[in-house]
């Protein structure tokens, strides 16, 4: 079998980036929910390395996509937040709860009904699917570092840098997100205890 | 099982599942993937055009080794003789200062025709 190595640097990205673009559109739709935002949001991502970093040295590449990817994500949140709350008249009452501390928003985004989504019905293992809703009812946060840590293999200092929190913190969110996980596909014959 | 081994075992399935993308969504990660990839290499040859300007001016240098030190010598001595000629203007303004504070000194009929042969006359006495 003949393997054609990228030869410059934009090949080498784009090799990198057929590696990581089908992983990166499913944390996009766990995250945000909804296909077309998610495909917006990686491809805004390809774009912003590809404008910053088009010389980048390959073996950074993962951390500097992770990283472009998880805040474009949150900017998409931050858009979200800023449209509810001028489009929901009952956000002004709502607003007073986020003045505690240590509050973190993308915490409370919870996940809405999935069940229509072609995503789930293409899902033809159902504890594959199983696993993909209760990914998606997890905590922002929770499931940004469990997917990081687990599915995109960084060590915790890694997921600490493209989470722009503690190591600590990333200790926490996914011991847990994978606490959670297991509490809800106990049912689905899925657990650890 | 602990919650390592189990969040691997959760995974493994995930990794399973990204073959099932529906063919648009595949082919606008392409798409998209082909635009970066256009990006960078435009990027890439921004860069590569100022390096080239760089290492032309270096080859130049190489080639014509002679005429650049010639060149060098030429810019040196034009900077030696600009920083003189500032320098003795200098000296001709400190002068032409110095003379203005004395000659503030003298009194009015001092610069009047005769007074001033007189004046010093005068004060020599």
């Amino acid at each position: 079998m003949c393997v054609v190595l990228p030869v410059n640097a934009a090949d080498r990205l784009s090799h990198f980036l057929a590696g990581v673009e089908r992983k990166a559109f499913r944390q996009a739709v766990y995250a945000v929910r909804d296909e077309q935002a998610a495909l917006d949001i990686v491809q805004d991502a390809m774009m912003k390395l590809a404008e910053k970093y088009p010389d980048a040295p390959e073996n950074e590449l993962p951390l500097l996509f992770q990283r472009i990817l998880q805040n474009t994500i949150r900017d998409y949140y931050r858009r979200q937040k800023v449209r509810n709350f001028w489009v929901s008249p009952m956000s002004f009452f709502a607003s007073g709860q986020e003045d505690q501390e240590d509050h973190d928003p993308m915490e409370h985004v919870q996940a809405t009904d999935v069940n229509s989504d072609p995503f789930y019905v293409l899902a033809t293992d159902k504890s594959l699917a199983s696993i993909q809703k209760a990914i998606e009812k997890l905590p922002a946060r929770q499931r940004e570092a469990f997917l990081l840590r687990y599915w995109e293999e960084m060590d915790v200092a890694e997921t600490a840098t493209v989470m722009g929190c503690s190591e600590g913190s990333v200790k926490t969110h996914c011991s847990r997100a994978v606490h959670a996980l297991a509490t809800m596909l106990k049912d689905k014959g899925l657990s650890y205890e | 099982m602990n919650e390592d081994a189990f969040a691997k075992q959760l995974v493994k399935k995930l990794d399973a599942g990204l073959t099932e993308l529906r063919p648009e969504v595949v082919e606008r990660l392409e798409s998209a993937r082909f635009r970066a990839r256009d990006l960078a290499r435009l990027k890439s040859h921004g860069h590569a055009v100022h390096s080239a300007h760089g290492l032309a001016v270096i080859g130049w240098v190489r080639q014509h080794r002679t005429g650049a030190v010639g060149m060098l010598l030429v810019l040196l001595l034009g900077v030696v003789v600009a920083m003189w000629q500032a320098s003795s203007n200098g000296n001709d303004d400190t002068a032409d200062v110095d003379a203005a504070l004395l000659t503030g000194d003298l009194p009015v009929n001092a610069y009047l025709d005769n007074h001033l042969n007189k004046w010093t006359d005068g004060n020599s006495n």
